[in-house]
Order: C-alpha cells, then sequence, then structure tokens
C-alpha cells in the first residue's frame, strides 16, 4: 500500500518542522498537531496540551486550542499520533532494541482518560499549575534535557524534582523498548482528546468482511494491540496502517467520507461513502 | 437513513464546529495567550 510506506519519511519530516526554530516567532501561537513541547528550544509551534492547560490555569475556556484539536481529529481522528508525534516516533525507534518485547492487553487504557481529566483539567484549574507539562516525560526529552544542556543558568537550578522527571522518562524510555507505544495506549491526554474522533473522522479503515478470514495478523502488527477486524475505527487506533500492509487478504482499506484517496485493490477509485 | 450517510453528516457537522472554535478563539484574541505562554518558556 502506497500510503502506508511513506509513513516514516512523514515522521522524520514532521520532527523536523515541529522544531525547525527559525519560524518559531511567526507559528509559536500556533498548537501544533501533536504532544510536542514548546520549552523545547528548536520547537516552532505550540503544545496543544500545554496550552490547554495555560488557558484552564487562566479559568479561561480554551476555544482556539479545542478547535485545533477537534478540527485535526475530524480529518484524520488519531491519525497525527501516527504519523506526525514526535513522541510517538521517538517510542518507535526505542522499541527497535533488540530485546525480548511483552504484549501487554488494552485492559486499563482508559487511564489517559485519567489522566487528561485530573493532570490537564482538575488539577492545574484548583492550582494554577500546568502539573501534566511539570510530569511529561516527552517535555523532559524535548526540553528539560536540551534546556539543561544549552544554558548555564537553568543547570544552576537543577534540584530533586528535575531528576524525579529525567527517572519518569527513563522509566517510560524502559517501558517502550519492551512493550509498543505505551505512552500512546496509557497516558497520553491528547490521544484521548482524539480517541473519541475515530468513529467519526473522514480518515477511516474499512474490513472487507467476505475477504477477511479472522487469522488475526493484523493485530499481530498493531502497536496498539486493536482486533482491527472486529473494531477498525477503535479509539486507540493511531492509524499508522500497519494492519492493511499485513494483512494477507488485502482486506483492510483506508477510507475517506467523502474524499477519495487512493485506488483500492481492483485499481478503480475507492467509493466515496457519503 | 443509512450509517454512512450520518457519519457523513456528523463529520462535516463536526468540521464546521471546529472551524468555528477556531474562529472565535482568534476573535477573543486566544491566539495571544498561547503565543505569550510559549515565549515565555
Amino acid at each position: 500500500m502506497w500510503l502506508a510506506r511513506q509513513r516514516s519519511p512523514v515522521q522524520i519530516l514532521s520532527a523536523l518542522a515541529l522544531n525547525s526554530y527559525f519560524t518559531q516567532r511567526i507559528t509559536k501561537g500556533l498548537p501544533c498537531p501533536a504532544l510536542n513541547c514548546y520549552a523545547c528550544p528548536a520547537a516552532a509551534f505550540a503544545c496543544p496540551i500545554g496550552s490547554i492547560q495555560n488557558f484552564v490555569e487562566g479559568h479561561k475556556f480554551p476555544l482556539y486550542v479545542l478547535g485545533v484539536v477537534g478540527l485535526v481529529g475530524a480529518l484524520v481522528g488519531r491519525g497525527s499520533c501516527g504519523w506526525l508525534c514526535p513522541f510517538g516516533w521517538f517510542q518507535e525507534l526505542v522499541h527497535k532494541i533488540p530485546i525480548p518485547k511483552l504484549r501487554l492487553p488494552n485492559r486499563f487504557n482508559w487511564t489517559r482518560y485519567v489522566i487528561l481529566a485530573v493532570l490537564v483539567v482538575i488539577i492545574p484549574f484548583v492550582t494554577n499549575v500546568p502539573w501534566f507539562c511539570k510530569l511529561c516525560p516527552a517535555g523532559s526529552l524535548e526540553a528539560g534535557i536540551p534546556q539543561v544542556l544549552l544554558y548555564d543558568y537553568i543547570r544552576e537550578q537543577i534540584g530533586w524534582f528535575y531528576w524525579l522527571k529525567i527517572a519518569i522518562l527513563v522509566g517510560f524510555v524502559a517501558w517502550m523498548s519492551v512493550t509498543r507505544r505505551p505512552f500512546c495506549r496509557w497516558v497520553c491526554p491528547l490521544g484521548a482528546l482524539w480517541s473519541p474522533f475515530n468513529a467519526i473522522s473522514a480518515l477511516r479503515l474499512e474490513v472487507d468482511e467476505d475477504a477477511c478470514t479472522r487469522c488475526n495478523r493484523c493485530q499481530e502488527v498493531c502497536p496498539v494491540n486493536i482486533r482491527v477486524h472486529e473494531s477498525p475505527n477503535d479509539g486507540a487506533c493511531v492509524r499508522c496502517l500497519a494492519c492493511a500492509r499485513a494483512c494477507p487478504q488485502s482486506a483492510i482499506a483506508v477510507r475517506s467520507l467523502g474524499w477519495s484517496l487512493e485506488a483500492d485493490q481492483a485499481g478503480t477509485p475507492a467509493q466515496a461513502d457519503g | 437513513m443509512e450509517r454512512a450517510k450520518l457519519l457523513f453528516i456528523a463529520n462535516r457537522m463536526l468540521i464546521v464546529l471546529a472551524i468555528a472554535a477556531i474562529l472565535g478563539g482568534l476573535l477573543l484574541n486566544q491566539w495571544r495567550d498561547v503565543l505569550v505562554k510559549a515565549i515565555l518558556l
């Protein structure tokens, strides 16, 4: 599948574009479609989760940021997690470390909604402190470590809390080396915001029930452990299209609501299902 | 009404709602709150 093969180059380009430094004076007022810390010295855009907390701290409704998040969700669902998020890409790279792997069931993946409610909304509203940002391992990786390496005055302020952040990051790196995308599955509040959009987004997966043999190959390759043939638009799906590439029957297709995306198996344009 | 049609309508309503929210946020100058916080960091 042509589209699925473009994911790695898109992930590289996205990580570079979101941290392109030179445009930051113009573009930092725009929330980016990924969890990319805006305290990163090279960050060109604002992190939507950091921005939401900023509004919540000021007891304002984040209409603008939620509009951007909603528009991305309506178009591609959690597609940004699989294609654009630098921290999602980092998790995939770390998982390539050749050590024994652990497949975990999706039983507790509702925890990301709890983190969204508690650390992004309730606690920042009460304490006026962006607590998710303070603990975010993506922030530690993209901002905490580079800031300390770059600036003497920040290095002098290092205390126990910095080492706690580093310990959280190290814990996640260990977890992602054995389990695929653990941060996306159990923690990410931006993923939690986008999850419900998968059911209704323009970009969607469809399974040809007649062609599918229930071989379960789709679940084996799925980074978030979804039974794709049963629930192709599950809220956990990051639209990486690994299932569509791996399906021996070519039974999984990428479709869009109203827009034709690519030729189907017979070589004719995909039918717009709207 | 068939499910595909309902999904299509719901998706387009969501897109319109999201664009309205962005425009509303821009009218309230909310982009400045994002920018100021980002520059402070």
